[in-house]
């Protein structure tokens, strides 16, 4: 698989501190990659040598198949950026920034750039506030802006940098929901705190601490794709019900974890929230007490490899 | 891609100054209207200042001589506008790079001297329209006062509207012709340009806004020491530009051009490494 980003040994020393000490990684093209790692593990700094904000100590790095040691300006023609603390032109109103970044990647009509503006507005939920001051608008309402702003251009490789942090409920929903959607066109990779939502929407991360690279593959290898279930039931056969689902092809093992939990494998966490529940309620006289994922979660992970932060 | 609008497509190629008449939109905006429309005043009514004492003037018998009410305006003047000059520069650069903004910029398709560039350009635009409206602004009324300005702007009409009792005080020096004028005028300009050109470049550079505002003040004292007490041996400097624009204004005959050439040229040269350090800066 083609690499969108590929860093060989990348280092970036500011006076005492080596801010990142030989990084490797690759984000496959089309992937959405989530980057991890604790506050001050790297993660902006990498994120800023990729833009060209900031220079590299050594080793090198290419995006979408463009070095980084040119000026970059084709290649960055084809990159949305939003930097951990986006910052406009604080008297423009929100309208005239889109225009003003989308008239930097796209070429056509000032019809058709408004067109674009209008759908990238309606599409990160900013319409309403389309003519409000950008020094007016809440921390939330300006990292929706970020994000707007970042794929206004329709750019091939989205480099998102905590796109998040800020965000209500509904408002991490919608960004999830807007990446999801956008996995088709373009590769993202993105920097968050929030596993639940990286463990959601990525297939790939790369892990790093401490300026180095810890981890990094596709989700699954890690988490796996198969479905291990909790379930505890409060019934009189519980033994019997669980021989029948025993004979189930779609069951590998079942395991009993205690008087009344068993521990439930499937091939595939699909055919598992699919099938047990229904097989399970299926059974008079059965009730369903907990059912439960027991598979290794994304936190589970980050954990065993960067442990507590506060240890460093 | 198409919307209903119409296609649109990606930037296929990028130019030498790409984004440069995007910035110099926003940047635009900066100037116009309010900074122009608030030097302009600031200078008017600096101009109020130097020229109300005369025009009220309680005894016809006392009379300084046009030369010194001309002179007094324009030392002000330059030194308000090379003084705003460092006001509104300071944070230009160096302004947008710790908001953020510069970062911004600089991770979209557009290349880094169009940040300086654009920021320049505006300026030299902004403080051209503020010196020439001000100065075609008070060149009636000072060529009122000498009652014989020889380029159409006559005092009786100014004389008249006012009921000023200046033209009771006779004649004063000769007010230099309108080309003449517009020379000095461009002289302040020049002067006002190398010192926005120097503030983008210590913005380039420096990481804290007080230092580059306390080396611009230094500058600017520098300009106004050597304009004063620098004579002819800093003609060729940006404090020669504006030596030259006082020594006119006392009456005597010195060149205005290279004055002019020598400061823009040196304006152009800091410019240029302006965005030789900007374009090296890190913008994290």
């Amino acid at each position: 698989m083609t690499a969108a980003i590929e860093v060989r040994g990348l280092r970036k020393r500011y006076r005492r501190v080596e801010a990142l000490r030989g990084v490797d990684f690759e984000v496959p093209e089309g992937s959405i990659c989530g980057f991890l790692g604790p506050n001050g593990a790297g993660k902006s700094t990498t994120m800023e040598i990729l833009m060209g904000l900031i220079k590299p100590s050594a080793g090198w790095a290419s995006i979408l198949g463009d070095d980084l040691d040119g000026d970059g300006l084709m290649t960055r023609s084809r990159i949305g950026y939003l930097p951990q603390d986006p910052s406009f032109f604080p008297r423009a109103k929100v309208r005239s920034i889109l225009r003003f970044v989308a008239r930097r990647y796209l070429v056509g009509s000032r019809a058709a750039i408004n067109t674009r503006v209008d759908e990238t507005l309606d599409l990160v939920g900013l319409t309403d506030l389309a003519d409000r001051k950008v020094k007016a608008l809440s921390g939330g309402e300006l990292r929706r802006l970020g994000i707007s702003q970042a794929i206004i251009g329709n750019p091939d490789l989205l480099i998102l940098d905590e796109p998040s942090v800020g965000l209500d409920p509904e408002g991490r929903h919608q960004v999830l929901a807007l990446l999801d959607r956008l996995r088709e066109q373009m590769t993202i990779f993105y920097s968050s705190h929030i596993l639940d939502d990286v463990e959601r929407i990525a297939d790939h991360i790369v892990v790093i601490d401490r300026g180095e690279i810890v981890e990094q593959g596709p989700m699954d290898r890690y988490l796996g794709g198969r479905g291990v279930y909790s379930v505890t039931l409060d019934v009189g056969d519980g033994d019997g019900v669980l021989r029948g689902l025993e004979h189930e092809p779609w069951v590998d093992e079942i395991t009993p974890m205690g008087e009344r939990e068993w521990r439930v494998e499937t091939p595939d966490r699909a055919i598992a929230e699919h099938r047990l529940m229904r097989f399970l309620v299926a059974n008079d006289g059965v009730r369903v007490v907990a059912l439960r994922p027991a598979y290794r979660s994304l936190e589970d992970l980050y954990m065993e490899l960067v442990g507590d932060a506060d240890d460093h | 891609m198409t919307t209903d609008a119409g296609t649109i497509t990606s930037v296929e190629k990028v130019g030498p100054m790409q984004g440069l008449g995007g910035l110099i939109g926003v940047d635009l905006r900066v100037w116009f209207p309010l900074r122009t429309v608030l030097m302009v005043v600031v200078g008017l009514i600096i101009f109020g200042f130097m020229y109300l004492p005369w025009s009220a003037a309680p005894h016809p018998s006392v009379d300084p001589g046009f030369g010194f009410l001309f002179l007094g305006f324009l030392s002000v003047w330059s030194a308000v506008m090379l003084i705003s000059a460092a006001s509104f520069s300071e944070g230009a650069v160096l302004g947008e790079i710790n908001r953020g903004t510069a970062g911004w910029l600089a991770a979209m398709p557009i290349r880094r001297a169009s940040v300086i560039v654009a920021k320049f350009a505006t300026a030299a635009v902004g403080y051209a329209v503020i010196i020439a409206v001000t100065g075609t602004l008070v060149y009636p009324i000072l060529a009122g006062a000498v009652d014989r300005g020889g380029t159409g702007f006559r005092a009786t009409v100014v004389v008249e509207v006012t009921q000023s009792p200046i033209g009771m005080w006779g004649r004063f020096a000769d007010l230099p012709e309108f080309g003449n004028y517009l020379g000095m005028l461009a002289a302040i300009w020049a002067a006002v340009v190398f010192v926005v050109a120097a503030m983008m470049l210590l913005g380039t550079f420096l990481r804290s806004r007080t230092a580059v505002f306390g080396l611009g003040m230094m500058l600017v004292g520098l300009i106004v020491g050597g304009a004063i007490f620098g004579g002819s041996s800093v003609s060729a400097t940006p404090a020669g530009a504006v030596w030259s624009v006082l020594q006119i204004a006392w009456g005597n005959d010195v060149a205005l051009l290279t004055p002019i050439m020598s400061t823009l040229l040196l304006s152009i040269i800091v410019l240029g490494a302006a965005v030789w350090s900007f374009d090296r800066r890190e913008l994290a």
